[in-house]
C-alpha cells in the first residue's frame, strides 16, 4: 500500500521534520501564556463594560436620573435656595451611587487582574511548583477528619426467664 | 512552484499523534485523573493510611491531571487548530486537521475513498441529514461501491486534486478543510455525483449547504467560548440609565427593540444590508439633521437593520455619539387606541416625545410612520405632523421612521418640512445569497416551534419558488413565510415531520392556485392536449390554436426566458370569429378558471391622460398594475389594442420585453407569470377578402405590412409579441358548430330543470342565418338564442308545457321573426 508521499507524482524538497516536543514547549511557554493574557484582557474589558465605568466617570456629577428643578429668572430667594438644595442633593445622590459602582468595578478589575496574573504565573511555574511540592510535604494543620470513637453502649440488665402460669 | 509535502507540517504531526492518543479519549482521561486526584487529596486530608492517600500520590496524580489537561489544550487549541495563513508553496501547509486526516488516509484508488474518513466529521452528518440522506446508509453504499470493479483500479492523483480544492477557497490563504474536499469530490467522485443527483442537488447547492454547516459550527463554538469578548460584552452594563431622565410614558408606549420576541436567539446580523446599516448609523451620529427614514416594502428587513444597530450600541461597537443610547420602538397601535382617539393620541404622543427628550438617551423607532400623518380625519387616525415637527428639528431627540414607498410618497414626501427633517435610506430586497443566510438563522426557530426537520431542498425551494411566483412580496419575508407554512403543513399532514421541497411546492400551489415544481400529471395531460381543450370552446381557427398551444408548452417546460410574460400574442381578424373566446378558453385551461382573466377595452384609453388609469398616479395605483399586483397569475386581455393612445402602447413595449412595469407609486409590477393577449380588428377587411378568394400563404405578411404602412402599429411593437395570430372568418360549417356549441351550453344550464333542447338541421340553419353576419361574425348569435330560444323555453316552463325529463325540439318555425326585430334587405336578423 502506497503511503501518501510515495503516491505523489511530485516529490517535495526535503524539509526538516518538526518535533512535537518542541511544539509543546513553544506552545506551553509562549502561546498559552499569550492566550491567558488575552482572556484576562477580555475579562477586563468585559468588567469595565459591565460596570459601565467610562459612562459613570463621565457623568459622575450629573443629576440622578436628570431629576432637577429648573431655575428661573424670578427674584425669589426662597425658591432659589430650594432649587439649589434639591439640585445639589440630586447630584450628591448621583455621585454616591456612581462612585460606589465605580469602586465595585475597580475591585472587580483588581480581582480579574489578580486571577489572570496568578494564572499566568502558575502556568509558567507549575512544573517547578509541583517538583517542589513533591519533595516538601506540608504539615497538616487541619483537624483530623477521623470520627471520634463512640462510647460503649451500657450493658443490658439480665432478665429472668419468663414463668408460665396457668398453661399447664 | 507548488508541491505537496505533509510531513513537514504541524498538522501532520497532529494527525499522527491523534492516531496514537485519540482525541475522544482525552476528556475522559482528564476527568478520571481529576477525580482520582480529588479522592487522593481527600484521603490525605483524612489522615487515611495507605499509598493512595499519601501526599506524594496526590501530587503525582495532580501532576498527571495537569499534564493531561495541558496536553488536551495543546492538542485542541494549537496542534490541530487550523494553520495560520501564510504564503507557502507547500499545499499541505494549508490543510487543516480534518483535511490532513482525510488526505493521509488515502491510498491509491478512486477519489471517492476520500469520503470514508469523513464519517468521523460531525459536520458531514449535518450535511447528509439536511440532504435527506441517512448517514449510515450513505457510508454503507460507499463501502460497497469502493469494493466494486468500477471503483477499483481507478488511478487518481491526490496532489492535483488537493491543489484544486485549495484554489476553490474564496481566500487564497484560508485553510482547506473537509468541506473543500467534499466540494471538490462533487465533480470528481462518480459516487457522490450520483448521490447528489438522486437528492436533486447541484454542486452550487452543496456549496451553500456547506456554508450553512460552517455557520452553524461557528455559532456553536462561539457560544461555548464564554471567555470571548463578544460573549462577555453581551450583558448590559450596570446603571446605563442613571444619567437618563425618568420616562414613564416612553416606558409605557415603547419597547427596547432588542427585546422584541422575534429577535430572541437571533444573531441580529443584517445580512446583505451592511451599506444601509452603516448609512443609518452615520446619519444618527452626525450633528444636525439626525433623523432617518427607512423606505422599503414591508417584510424586506428594515426592523432587522435597526435591531442589529441596537445590539452594536449595547456592545459599544458604534460611533461615539451613539454610545449608551437605547433604540425604542413606539407602539403606534397602543398610541392610537381609545374612544376619543385623536385628542388622546396626540396627547400621548406629546408625552412620549417629551419623555424621550428628557431621557436624553433614547432613539425613537416609529414603524409605519405614515400612519401618524393620516389627513383623512377618520376614527383611529391622527395627523401628528405639527406635533412631531418641533421634535424632529431638535438635536436632542433622534427619530427613526420606517415606511413603505407608497406611504412615503403619500405622506412624508408630500410635505417639504417633513421630508426635510428626515434622511431617506432606501432598503431594497436583499440578494438571494443573503436570503440563504437569513433563512439559515430562522430555520432552528421554525424547527423548534413546529418540531420539524427542514431539508436543504425545502429551504432552496422556499427561496427559488417565492422568487419566481410571489412577486408582490419582498425577500426575505416571503421566503420565511413560505417555509414556516410548509413546516406547519408537513407537521399537520401526518406523514412525518421532515419538510421537503414537495411540501413547499404544495403550500405554494395552494396559495397561488398554480401547479409549481415538477409538472403534475394532470397538468401534463392538459398541456399535451391543449389544442383539444381549447377546441372545446373555440370552433375552427386551427392554426391560431396550434400556435398558442406550442407557446404554452414551451413556457411550462422551462424552455423560454423566465424574464418575459409566459406568452404574448396579437390576435388579428374580423370581429366575432373567436378571438376573445380563445382568450377565455386559454385562461380557463391554463389558470383554472375564466376569472383569472383581466380584460381591458383599449378603446377607453384613446387619450394620453388615460395612461394614469392603467398605471396609477401619485395617490393611488392603476387598474392594470393593481390587478397584476393582486393576481400575478392572470391572462391580460387588451381588446381593440389599435385604438389605444401611442403612449400606452409604449408602456406595453417594456411589459412585453422585460415582463415588468413600474407604476406611479414606484412599485414594480411583475408580468412574468401572466399571459398577454392583444386583439385587433385592424386588417380585418384584407383577411375577409382573402378568405373569400383562396387560402393565401403570404396573407399574414401583407396584412402586417399594411398595418405598419398605415401607422396602425409600429414595427418594434409587433416584434415584441411571441406570435401574431390570424383569425379567419368563419365558414358556414363552423357557424353551425358554434350554434350547436351554444345550444349545448344552454342544455348544461337547463340540466338543473331536467329539460333539454334539441335542434333539427333546419333550425340550426335558421339560427345561423339569423345570428351570423359578415360584419359582426358570430356575435349576434348569442342574442338570437337568448331572444328566440331561451324566451320560448321560459314561457313553456312557466306554462307547464315542459316537465322534468322532457326534450324541447327546436324547429325552424319556432325561430320566426318577432314583431320587435328588424331585418335588413337580405333577411338577416339585425338588432
Amino acid at each position: 500500500m502506497e503511503t501518501l508521499s510515495e503516491a505523489l507524482p511530485q516529490a517535495a524538497p526535503r524539509t526538516r521534520r518538526g518535533c512535537v516536543l518542541l511544539d509543546f514547549l513553544y506552545w506551553y511557554f509562549v502561546v498559552a501564556p499569550r492566550s491567558i493574557f488575552g482572556i484576562t484582557q477580555n475579562y477586563l474589558v468585559g468588567t469595565i463594560h459591565r460596570f459601565s465605568i467610562p459612562l459613570h466617570l463621565r457623568t459622575l456629577f450629573s443629576y440622578w436620573h436628570r431629576d432637577f428643578e429648573v431655575r428661573d429668572n424670578r427674584i425669589d430667594p426662597a425658591r432659589a435656595l430650594r432649587v439649589a438644595v434639591v439640585n445639589t442633593i440630586s447630584r450628591i445622590i448621583g455621585f454616591l451611587v456612581r462612585m460606589t459602582t465605580i469602586a465595585l468595578g475597580l475591585a472587580a478589575l483588581a480581582l480579574v487582574l489578580a486571577v489572570g496574573m496568578g494564572l499566568i504565573l502558575f502556568w509558567l511555574f507549575a512544573p517547578f511548583v509541583l517538583v517542589f511540592a513533591f519533595s516538601h510535604e506540608p504539615t497538616r494543620s487541619l483537624p483530623s477528619l477521623r470520627l471520634p470513637a463512640l462510647p460503649p453502649l451500657p450493658a443490658l440488665p439480665k432478665l429472668a426467664p419468663p414463668t408460665i402460669h396457668g398453661i399447664l | 512552484m507548488e508541491y505537496f509535502e505533509p510531513i513537514a507540517t504541524r498538522t501532520y504531526r497532529a494527525v499522527r499523534l491523534g492516531r496514537i492518543i485519540p482525541e475522544s479519549t482525552l476528556a475522559p482521561l482528564v476527568t478520571g485523573s481529576a477525580l482520582a486526584t480529588a479522592l487522593s487529596a481527600g484521603f490525605w486530608l483524612a489522615h487515611a493510611s495507605g499509598t493512595f492517600g499519601s501526599w506524594h500520590a496526590t501530587i503525582l496524580l495532580f501532576a498527571l491531571t495537569d499534564a493531561l489537561f495541558a496536553y488536551t489544550l495543546f492538542f485542541k487549541t494549537y496542534l490541530s487548530a487550523p494553520p495560520a495563513p501564510r504564503d507557502s508553496a507547500n499545499i499541505a501547509d494549508r490543510l487543516d486537521y480534518s483535511a490532513m486526516r482525510i488526505a493521509t488516509s488515502f491510498t491509491s484508488g478512486d477519489l471517492s475513498a476520500l469520503l470514508l474518513p469523513m464519517r468521523r466529521e460531525p459536520g458531514m452528518e449535518f450535511v447528509l441529514v439536511r440532504l435527506g440522506i441517512l448517514p449510515a446508509a450513505f457510508f454503507r453504499k460507499l463501502t460497497q461501491y469502493l469494493q466494486t470493479d468500477a471503483s477499483r483500479g481507478t488511478r487518481a492523483e491526490l496532489a492535483p486534486f488537493l491543489r484544486t480544492c485549495a484554489a476553490s477557497t474564496s481566500d487564497p490563504s484560508a485553510p482547506v478543510s473537509w468541506r473543500e474536499i467534499l466540494l471538490g469530490l462533487a465533480s470528481r467522485s462518480p459516487f457522490l455525483q450520483q448521490t447528489l443527483s438522486d437528492a436533486h442537488v447541484e454542486p452550487a447547492d452543496l456549496k451553500r449547504l456547506l456554508a450553512w454547516q460552517r455557520a452553524e459550527e461557528v455559532r456553536r463554538v462561539a457560544v461555548k467560548r464564554f471567555w470571548s469578548r463578544e460573549n462577555l460584552l453581551r450583558a448590559r452594563g450596570i446603571g446605563r440609565d442613571w444619567a437618563a431622565g425618568y420616562a414613564a410614558s416612553l416606558d409605557r408606549f415603547a419597547t427596547e427593540v432588542t427585546d422584541l420576541p422575534q429577535y430572541a436567539d437571533s444573531s441580529l446580523r443584517p445580512y446583505g444590508r451592511t451599506a444601509e446599516a452603516e448609512q443609518t448609523e452615520r446619519v444618527l451620529a452626525r450633528d444636525g439633521k439626525n433623523n432617518v427614514i427607512l423606505v422599503g416594502p414591508p417584510g424586506v428587513g428594515k426592523t432587522m437593520i435597526i435591531a442589529s444597530l441596537a445590539r452594536r450600541i449595547e456592545r459599544g461597537e458604534t460611533l461615539a455619539p451613539l454610545a449608551y443610547k437605547h433604540i425604542r420602538r413606539l407602539d403606534t397601535g397602543a398610541l392610537l387606541s381609545g374612544n376619543n382617539a385623536t385628542q388622546d393620541s396626540e396627547t400621548r404622543l406629546r408625552l412620549v416625545l417629551a419623555d424621550a427628550m428628557r431621557a436624553g438617551n433614547s432613539i425613537l423607532l416609529i414603524d409605519d410612520i405614515h400612519t401618524l400623518f393620516d389627513e383623512s380625519g377618520a376614527a383611529g387616525t391622527i395627523n401628528a405632523r405639527e406635533v412631531l415637527l418641533p421634535y424632529l428639528t431638535s438635536a436632542r431627540l433622534q427619530v427613526i421612521g420606517m415606511t413603505t414607498d407608497e406611504g412615503y410618497h403619500q405622506t412624508v414626501a408630500a410635505h417639504a418640512d417633513l421630508a426635510g427633517a428626515f434622511e431617506k435610506v432606501e432598503v431594497r430586497e436583499p440578494e438571494k445569497e443573503a436570503v440563504y443566510a437569513v433563512l439559515r438563522e430562522i430555520v432552528p426557530r421554525i424547527e423548534a416551534h413546529d418540531r420539524a426537520l427542514i431539508l436543504f431542498q425545502a429551504l432552496r425551494a422556499a427561496i427559488e419558488l417565492s422568487d419566481r411566483y410571489l412577486k408582490n412580496a419582498p425577500f426575505p419575508e416571503k421566503a420565511i413565510d413560505l417555509l414556516q407554512e410548509a413546516a406547519v403543513y408537513a407537521h399537520t399532514r401526518g406523514r412525518g415531520t421532515i419538510v421537503t421541497a414537495a411540501d413547499v411546492e404544495a403550500v405554494l400551489a395552494r396559495k397561488t392556485g398554480i401547479p409549481v415544481g415538477d409538472t403534475a400529471a394532470s397538468e401534463r395531460t392538459v398541456l399535451l392536449s391543449l389544442e383539444q381543450e381549447l377546441h372545446k370552446r373555440v370552433i375552427g381557427q386551427d392554426e391560431a390554436i396550434s400556435v398558442i398551444a406550442n407557446a404554452m408548452r414551451r413556457a411550462r417546460a422551462g424552455v423560454t426566458s423566465a424574464k418575459k410574460p409566459i406568452g404574448s400574442f396579437l390576435f388579428l381578424g374580423p370581429t366575432g370569429v373567436g378571438k376573445t373566446e380563445t382568450a377565455k378558453a386559454l385562461a380557463a385551461a391554463y389558470f383554472g378558471a375564466e376569472k383569472h382573466m383581466v380584460r381591458f377595452d383599449m378603446s377607453e384609453y384613446q387619450e394620453q391622460s388615460s395612461l394614469s388609469r392603467l398605471i396609477g398616479h401619485e395617490s393611488e395605483g392603476g387598474l392594470l398594475t393593481t390587478a397584476l399586483l393582486d393576481h400575478p397569475f392572470s391572462l391580460v386581455l387588451l381588446d381593440e389594442i389599435e385604438k389605444a393612445h401611442p403612449d400606452i402602447l409604449n408602456v406595453f413595449l417594456q411589459v412585453l420585453d422585460d415582463g415588468r412595469l413600474t407604476d406611479a407609486l414606484g412599485r414594480t409590477v411583475d408580468f412574468t407569470n401572466a399571459i398577454i393577449i392583444a386583439t385587433s380588428n385592424a386588417g380585418a377587411e384584407m383577411i375577409r377578402e382573402a378568405a373569400n378568394t383562396s387560402h393565401d400563404a403570404g396573407l399574414k405578411a401583407r396584412v402586417l405590412e399594411s398595418l405598419q404602412t398605415q401607422g396602425v402599429f409600429r414595427p418594434e411593437f409587433l416584434n415584441r409579441f411571441d406570435a401574431i395570430v390570424m383569425f379567419d372568418p368563419l365558414t358556414e360549417t363552423q357557424e353551425r358548430q358554434i350554434a350547436a356549441l351554444m345550444l349545448a351550453d344552454l342544455n348544461r344550464r337547463l340540466a338543473e330543470k331536467g329539460v333539454s333542447v334539441a335542434a333539427d338541421d333546419a333550425a340550426l340553419a335558421k339560427l345561423v342565418a339569423l345570428g351570423f353576419s359578415t360584419e359582426f361574425g358570430a356575435r349576434p348569435l348569442r342574442r338570437v338564442i337568448q331572444d328566440r330560444v331561451e324566451n320560448v323555453i321560459a314561457k313553456k316552463l312557466l306554462a307547464g308545457e315542459l316537465s322534468r325529463g322532457s326534450t324541447f325540439t327546436l324547429r325552424a318555425e319556432d325561430l320566426d321573426v318577432s314583431p320587435t326585430d328588424k331585418t335588413d334587405s337580405s333577411g338577416t336578423y339585425t338588432h
